[in-house]
């Protein structure tokens, strides 16, 4: 475990300040949205925080600062943060049940999530802070009615104003997927499961704004990510951290350790996306959300009329399984059966790329 | 200085199947300390090939060159060939004996003479080699000597007294073999001064040097540097190299009469050289070319594609090269809708085919689908016209066809009495009608049936060898054409024909066939996004159906997580998964699916 004040961190933070100090001196307009995440931003200091929020706001206030913690690195500090500017604040929870938690593997432990909990409610009543957790679902050994439990006392103890529901990813090589006697979910146990989520989200008032994402109401939609799903430009510092930068996708190569070794910008790593590429990245980001793809910023964007380019595998949906998209005058959406094989439709309209 | 062929012995050792032909190989080259011993054993020596090695068979027929010193202190080079025992690969017995004197018959002790013992001997007689009958596994328990030497006297006729009795494990016997042979097997002749005249009977591709041309000189002599012609294309070429097989390759300076090497001339153009074709010289040529092979009848036919149609000519010439190291294969481009462009091969039998399939994928990296391998058969036309069509794409509407017939064999079957009932059941199934009967002696019974073609190379070497324990062996010729009652049997994938599946089969089978393949196309293809109907239909009719319902949610990829980088590698890896399917319509049919509707056994059975 690294801890805060360690040399190591102390580099990487002075470089990771030099990399944002540059970038605001080359820009006149605030930035939209700024979301300090990713990795264990918690691991930072109050201190840098508070440096690197100050620094991007010289440029005006975005529309939205997020800060992204896990439960149990969430202290009574990070209030000075709201004061500084941070309008919304993501905790990472993933579960309300010690054994499922204990499954995941994660260091968060129940009580730190409770605990965070009762932080977030007490920082709200001060603060006008939008507050989003994050839940895991398809843990093996995870009944419907442990899940709908879950979602049901998250919402009581604290009614965020969005949650993040994450369908249990399983990385090819992770702890997780080498415990192969571990009961994972089908595909059908996982499509009821889902379902069931869903259909409660809605009936207490969240809308699936995005194929893992629930707002309270359109306000409260994720700024940050909308422009992510749209595929809009963004600016991404730190080790691992990505941007996009259309046509170019900027990628830092470094990790915590090395980061803060090398000069700024030094470990940047730049990939240039074809036209095909491009599209294809926007298939697989704009349909996850409920209002799918734009039609007319497809084609002011590539030239090229979208019910023309996609023609075929549109009618295949249509004659095999009508009920997966929505194919609208002006957007091309996804429903919920759709969500459920997002990868593969995305998969078969790349073919016709 | 080449050798003096009065010291030469060129001999092959041939069998029925695992009699031990590998094994006793192993004994000569331990004696003759051509490999170094360190650590363990390697076993079957010859059998180099990774797909020899793991089924157990020899595939190819090998060379190698033994040094012998005899008991009389003279020195002898013995170049022996071992061949293989499986039926489909008695074109490389049949090179092998052309290119010998003589021949040692190896003859189980436990399990005695059968069905290719007397197939290959009756091969070596027809070329007047001098047949030394050995038998092997002495060291057995259930080895009956006594019942062997009689079967040497009756079922084969030669002379038991002149039997080797060896044990290939242990060694005994090998060094009594080893005078045998110098004393029974005659020296080539030749003429050493006459034109050379070389028989090409193998070749391989290498690498680095291009064309290793496998050949044994029956008249003159060659040597480094010299110009030669290859006597069908009349091409010249230098020779860079010459030499011997010994467990490798050994540069030698001259090979002469009798001799048996490699030569290596800087061939690149892979069709020059032809199996069966004469080597002579380029200054002074033969007039008379060597009588070269008979020509090689495939009897079983698939068309190869390559999974990724991008790799369509890589496949041209894994073909071209395969086919220097494969004399039997034959294949020419076809196309299909579903598949795109490939090649219609030939092969001399279903595991013949098999060894293809994966010595193109492992030597040469390439994922292949076969269709549905079918035998040739003669359509008559209304119109009296006559079509030989091994290609289910190339069957005529059915209003044009007046009948068709198809190939039939006569199959020799040796068996323990005991198995005679159930295998006269089999034979009946397959459609067969009994020839003859005959007790070969108390225990042992020759059974001669005529079958079609069709149903032999399909899972009967299977059936027969479960329904007699192993105990049955057989062999086939094909004999000719009858008339048959054929349909062509189609498969539908959401209602869309898919050309590579058709199959000719025989009417009254199409119906079991057609459900055995929906539900091996079931069993193979994945769920997909939408729910998938296999249908098999002979004309307009369905005859068998399967459905494979649509999965509900993605479970592999589960909704890329991650950054968009992230994404986007998952998103190529799963195109690149996608290569090595098949799209038929909207649906994805996985190499896998295509193997195993190409599977002839019904694991089941
Ligand atoms: N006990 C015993 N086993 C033997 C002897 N010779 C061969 N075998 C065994 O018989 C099996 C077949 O031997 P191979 O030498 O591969 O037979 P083969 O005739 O070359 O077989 P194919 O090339 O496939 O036709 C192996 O398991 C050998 O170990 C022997 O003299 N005694
Ligand atoms: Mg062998």
């Amino acid at each position: 475990m690294i801890k805060s004040d360690s040399p190591l961190i102390k580099r990487y933070e002075e470089k990771l300040l030099k990399e944002v100090e540059f970038v605001v001196k080359q820009r006149k307009a605030p930035f939209e949205t700024l979301y300090i995440g990713g990795g264990n931003p918690s691991l930072a200091s109050i201190e840098f925080l508070t440096k690197i929020i100050t620094t991007v706001t010289q440029l005006g206030d975005p529309k939205e600062v997020t800060i992204e913690a896990n439960s149990e690195s969430l202290k009574e500090e990070h209030s000075l943060l709201f004061e500084k500017g941070v309008t919304r604040l993501s905790v990472g929870l993933q579960s309300l049940n010690r054994e499922h938690l204990k499954t995941l593997g994660r260091k968060v432990n129940l009580e730190s999530n409770y605990r965070a909990i009762a932080l977030t409610n007490k920082w709200r009543s001060t603060y006008n802070l939008e507050v989003n957790f994050d839940l895991i679902t398809s843990i093996p050994n995870q009944t419907i009615d442990e899940a709908l439990g879950e979602v049901n006392e998250l919402i009581s103890l604290a009614k965020p104003h969005h949650i993040s529901l994450y369908n249990l990813t399983i990385e090819e090589g992770s702890e997780l997927a080498k415990q192969r006697n571990l009961p994972f979910k089908g595909d059908q146990e996982e499509a009821t499961l889902l379902y069931a989520l869903w259909e409660k989200l809605d009936s207490l008032g969240y809308h699936q704004y995005e194929v893992s994402n629930f707002a309270l109401s359109n306000a409260f939609q994720s700024l940050h990510n909308s422009r992510y799903w749209r595929l809009e430009d963004y600016l991404g510092l730190g080790s691992s951290a990505v941007s996009l930068l259309s046509p170019v996708i900027i990628t830092d190569e470094s990790d915590l350790t090395t980061f803060g070794k090398s000069d700024p910008f030094s470990t940047y790593h730049k990939e240039e996306l074809t036209p095909t590429e491009l599209m294809e990245s926007h298939l697989m980001m704009g349909l996850r959300r409920d209002q799918g793809i734009d039609k007319r910023e497809w084609t002011r964007r590539y030239n090229i009329d979208f019910n023309a380019q996609f023609t075929t595998p549109i009618k295949t949906i249509k004659n095999f399984n009508p009920n997966l998209i929505k194919d609208g005058e002006a957007y091309f959406s996804l429903t919920r059966e759709g969500f459920m094989v997002l990868d593969s439709i995305v998969l078969l309209l790349c073919q016709n790329l | 200085m080449a050798k003096d062929s009065r010291f030469i012995r060129n001999f092959c050792i041939i069998a029925h199947i695992d009699h031990g032909k590998s094994t006793l190989a192993d004994r000569f080259i331990d004696k003759a300390k051509l490999v170094q011993s360190r650590g363990p054993v390697k076993q079957q020596m010859l059998d180099n090939m990774d797909i020899e090695r793991e089924r157990g068979i020899t595939i190819k027929s090998q060379a190698v060159t033994i040094p012998y010193v005899c008991s009389d202190g003279q020195e002898y080079i013995l170049n022996l060939v071992d061949t293989p025992g499986h039926v489909d690969f008695s074109y490389e017995v049949s090179r092998a004996i052309n290119s010998c004197e003589g021949a040692l018959l190896l003859i189980d002790a436990s399990q005695g003479v059968e069905a290719q013992t007397m197939a290959n001997m009756y091969m070596a007689m027809e070329f007047d080699l001098e047949i030394i009958p050995v038998i092997n596994k002495i060291d057995l328990p259930s080895a009956d000597i006594d019942a062997c030497l009689h079967q040497i006297d009756n079922d084969l006729g030669l002379d038991s007294s002149m039997a080797a009795l060896v044990s290939a494990k242990t060694g005994e016997g090998v060094d009594a073999l080893f005078e045998a042979i110098v004393q029974h097997v005659p020296p080539p002749t030749g003429d050493k001064n006459a034109p050379l005249r070389a028989l090409i009977f193998d070749s391989h591709y290498d690498a680095y040097r291009g064309v290793v041309v496998h050949f044994r000189v029956f008249d003159g002599e060659i040597k480094e540097g010299q110009e030669i012609t290859l006597f069908s294309t009349s091409v010249n070429h230098t020779v860079e190299e010459v030499g011997i097989f010994k467990m490798g390759l050994t540069k030698a300076n001259s090979l002469g009469v009798g001799e048996v090497g490699y030569l290596i001339a800087g061939i690149k153009t892979i069709s020059d050289i032809r199996v069966g074709d004469t080597i002579t010289s380029a200054n002074n040529p033969t007039k008379t070319p060597l009588p070269g092979f008979k020509e090689v009848k495939p009897v079983v036919f698939s068309s190869i594609y390559p999974v990724d149609s991008n790799d369509y000519e890589q496949l041209q010439e894994a073909l071209d090269r395969l086919k220097l190291n494969d004399a039997s294969l034959i294949y020419e481009k076809d196309s299909s809708a579903a598949l795109g462009f490939g090649f219609r091969c030939g092969f001399l039998g279903m595991l013949h085919l098999e060894v293809v399939q994966e010595r193109i994928e492992r030597e040469f990296d390439l994922s292949i689908i076969f269709t549905s391998p079918s035998v040739r058969y003669n359509v008559y036309l209304k119109n009296g016209q006559i079509l030989h069509i091994d290609n289910p794409l190339s069957y005529p509407d059915v209003m044009q066809i007046e009948y068709t017939e198809e190939p039939y064999i006569r199959a020799e079957i040796i068996t323990p009495a005991t198995y005679v009932g159930n295998i006269i059941s089999l034979c009946i199934e397959k459609r067969g009608t009994q020839v003859a009967l005959n007790y070969l002696d108390e225990k042992r019974v020759e059974l001669v049936y005529e079958m079609p073609l069709a149903e032999v190379l399909f899972e009967f070497y299977d059936r027969l060898k479960s329904v007699s324990r192993g105990y049955a062996s057989f062999d086939y010729h094909v004999i000719g054409y009858k008339t048959t009652n054929l349909v062509r049997l189609d498969i539908l994938v959401n209602s869309e024909p898919v050309d590579a599946l058709s199959q000719l089969v025989f009417k009254d089978n199409a119906a079991s066939r057609a459900r055995q393949v929906c539900q091996r196309l079931k069993d193979e293809i994945p769920r997909q996004m939408f729910r998938i109907a296999i249908q098999g239909a002979i004309g307009g009719n369905i005859i068998a159906r399967e459905t494979i319902t649509a999965y509900r949610k993605d479970v592999t990829a589960k909704c890329y997580g991650g950054d968009i980088s992230r994404k986007r590698k998952l998103l190529e890896k799963q195109k690149e998964g996608k290569k090595r399917m098949k799209m038929v319509g909207n649906v994805e049919i996985p190499q896998q699916a295509f193997l195993a509707v190409l599977k002839t056994t019904d694991p089941k059975n």
